[in-house]
């Protein structure tokens, strides 16, 4: 279902525009992301704002959450390896920094096939974080899910500082030490809004 | 912040700001101030491929763009798909040439409604009724073009749409309309409705499919969550002298609950006579995370016209590091002898400084497979190691299935064939940039194109920007699923690129 079968070319053309295509494609894409971000004069990209239920039924705004603190939302799905493993390392993420302000907020992207698995799997597992279930991928689709699991750091302005797909095992430490940097005393925020350049402090 | 950042929708996106100043309000609904934003957000993906034994390469690049000011969005995506010979190519496995806008829309927001125009999705429910939408980890997108409201009051959700089918066939007109009503007490109750009418005079069922449905979701005592659906499906073939089919009907419901240590979960489904364009429901089959598990699910083989069956999960936290999970499922016909069933349990556990996943698995189904039924009996068994070391860390899987195959039509002089099938895989990562992975797959099926499969593959964060995965060597193929809906990939060999970009 990728294309139109109608558009099909007898044609046989040679592999050389292969490599161009490749350069073409991946300079563009470059190009155009550097542009857009450079012509609004901003470093960084700003975060999709949401409100939601949480599994308990509260309401979840992200922008009142980021007026507390940094937020990581991660999105994941209960049958992903890689997620079940990221998963506990954010949610002791979450419960070592609350009281800073910082919440790790995880948004299921199970389908309604799978979404009635979602609050057993965070029963189990006693997570404290906050999870969504977004069965629709409203939210998924929102900041462009293409990989399970993607996790997105966003600073208290809204910027995203920092963001991964997949989950290598040891990118929590990454995680931590710029959410330390975000977390900065007041006076050195300015700093801290930008670890990637600071080192992450 | 931003007016663009608030919109109350959560479907809302800006990645940029531009001054206010250099943007004119576009119209009324924009509700243009000094704090209006002009909203743009993107993703690419570009994959390239060579296949060696087709001496066929293919770039793909798609690219999601959308624009929100105000209260108005609006959204395209970009595809360009070439394949270098698209006459020895199956567009089956790589797809035809493509260039140009796949899919477009156009949203307004103004509370409590929201309209939109273009290409459009909308999932009612459980998906019982209708479930239109996008799933790109399998490729298979069933939006319609044409337009969706919804109207969302302070206990009353209202949700419509209709449109005709933009990609798949048979091309079909879809109209549907959803009601969801906050009882109370953490209860909703909702009723769907939809009209398919089949615009291919010669496709399998041209005529009209009508569905109505009923759907109920709440927290019953001990905290225990029920959803239920239930929706009757009536064709209408339109076709002088000839009696329309008896109606059908497709249910579901689920259970959830947690206990102390234990958690649980309990689906029931039952269809008969319920295959039409947009019924996309849950299947209450265990859906599986590892290759070979995943490959053997029945869920390909879930039978819309006549199945039910139930599935059942249990979850034992014994303790923190140390847990136990129980799966069973069981399906059957009513018309004919096409039982499933499937016992899975696995044990996830820290130990000695290692995460651990042991695995076992047992499933036997009958498959109708052109005038006759076979046989399947699949025993598997799997494992992972992981350990994280100070600047690396090395994750070893494996994952071993035994298969018999025996065609029910010659039981009686042809033996059953026996074989079996092996996966292992390490992966070394580098967080935050590098993982290394290599998988090799090796099989004694006779039948089998190859009897082994390498594949290398190297991923690489780019920071902010996306990441950069490289792999060669050649893979197996088969049946990927997710969400219940599968896909079937083909045998590759070669070597693929691919960058991953949002901005």
């Amino acid at each position: 279902m990728r294309t139109n079968p109608a558009d099909r070319r007898a044609v046989r053309r040679p592999c050389s525009w292969l490599p161009r295509a490749v350069v073409a494609s991946l300079i563009a894409g470059l190009f155009i992301g550097s542009l857009a971000t450079r012509a609004a004069g901003e470093d960084r990209i700003k975060a999709s704002d949401f409100t939601a239920k949480d599994l308990t039924g509260a309401k979840v705004d992200l922008s009142d959450l980021l007026k507390q603190g940094p937020v990581l939302i991660d999105f994941f799905t209960t049958c992903c390896q890689p997620c079940q493993r990221a998963l506990p390392e954010l949610d002791r993420l979450d419960r070592t920094y609350r009281d800073r302000g910082f919440r790790v907020i995880a948004i299921s992207q199970d389908d309604p096939k799978t979404a009635q698995k979602v609050k057993p799997f965070v029963q189990s597992r006693g997570f404290g974080m906050i999870v969504i279930a977004d069965p629709k991928k409203e939210i998924g689709n929102a900041y462009h899910v293409r990989q399970i699991p993607t996790a997105f750091l966003i600073d208290r302005d809204g910027s995203v500082v920092h963001f991964a797909q997949g989950y290598v095992p040891g990118d929590d430490a990454k995680w931590e030490e710029l959410l330390k940097g975000l977390l900065a005393p007041q006076g050195s925020s300015e700093a801290g809004s930008n670890p990637d350049e600071s080192g992450g402090r | 912040m931003a007016l663009s950042l608030r919109r109350s929708a959560i479907a809302s996106g800006v990645a940029v700001s531009i001054a206010t100043s250099f943007v004119p309000p576009l119209c009324g609904l924009c509700a243009a101030d000094d704090t209006t934003e002009i909203g743009y957000r993107a993703a690419n993906q570009i994959e390239a491929y060579y296949d060696t034994n087709l001496d066929e390469s293919v770039v793909d690049d798609r690219l999601d763009v959308e624009i929100t000011y105000g209260r108005l969005s609006a959204g395209a995506v970009l595809l360009s798909h070439s394949a270098s010979n698209p006459l020895l190519s199956d567009p089956n496995l790589y797809g035809a040439d493509f260039h140009g806008v796949r899919k477009r829309w156009v949203e307004g927001t103004y509370l409590p409604i929201t309209a939109r125009v273009g290409d459009s999705d909308a999932t009612f429910s459980n998906g019982l009724v209708l479930r239109i939408y996008e799933d790109q980890t399998v490729d298979f997108d069933n939006s319609v073009d044409g337009c969706r409201v919804r109207v969302d009051l302070d206990r009353l959700s209202l949700e419509g749409i209709a449109g005709t089918n933009s990609f798949g066939e048979p091309r079909s007109n879809v109209k549907g309309l959803a009601a969801t009503y906050d009882v109370g007490g953490g209860w909703t109750a909702g009723v769907h409705g939809a009209l398919v009418d089949l615009l291919d005079a010669n496709g399998p069922l041209p005529g009209r499919d009508d569905l109505a449905g009923v759907a109920t979701t709440g927290v019953l005592p001990a905290d225990v969550t029920l959803t239920a659906e239930y929706a009757i499906h009536r064709v209408r073939l339109e076709r002088p002298g000839e009696p329309d089919p008896a109606d059908g009907h497709g249910a579901y419901a689920a259970l959830t609950g947690s206990r102390g240590p234990l958690s649980l979960l309990l689906e029931a489904k039952d269809f008969l006579r319920f295959r039409h364009a947009y019924a996309i429901p849950p299947t209450a089959v265990r859906q599986h995370a590892t290759p070979l598990l995943n490959r053997g699910s029945h869920v390909p083989n879930i039978r819309m016209d006549d199945e039910r069956g139930f599935q059942a999960e249990a979850v034992a936290t014994i303790h923190p590091d140390f847990r136990v999970t129980g799966n069973y499922s069981a399906s059957e016909a009513r018309h004919a002898d096409l039982p499933a069933e499937e016992i899975y349990a696995d044990l996830d556990a820290a130990w000695a400084g290692s995460h651990w996943i042991l695995r076992a698995d047992r499933a036997e189904e009958t498959v109708r497979e052109g005038d006759h039924r076979t046989l399947y009996e699949r025993a598997t068994f799997g494992g992972n190691w992981l350990r994280v070391f100070r600047s690396f860390s090395a994750e070893i899987a494996y994952e071993t299935q035994g298969i018999l195959e025996q065609n029910l039509a010659r039981a009686s002089f042809e033996p059953a064939r026996e074989y079996r099938d092996h996966v292992a895989s390490i992966t070394v990562g580098m967080a935050p940039t590098h993982s290394w992975s290599a998988t090799l797959e090796w099989t004694d099926n006779e039948r089998a194109v190859k009897d082994s499969w390498l594949w290398i593959e190297w991923g690489v964060r780019l920071g902010v920007l996306g990441n950069l995965t490289l792999g060669g060597g050649s893979v197996r193929g088969g049946t990927v699923c997710s969400g219940g809906v599968c896909k079937v990939v083909a045998p590759f060999d070669g070597g693929r690129v691919e960058l991953l970009t949002n901005f």
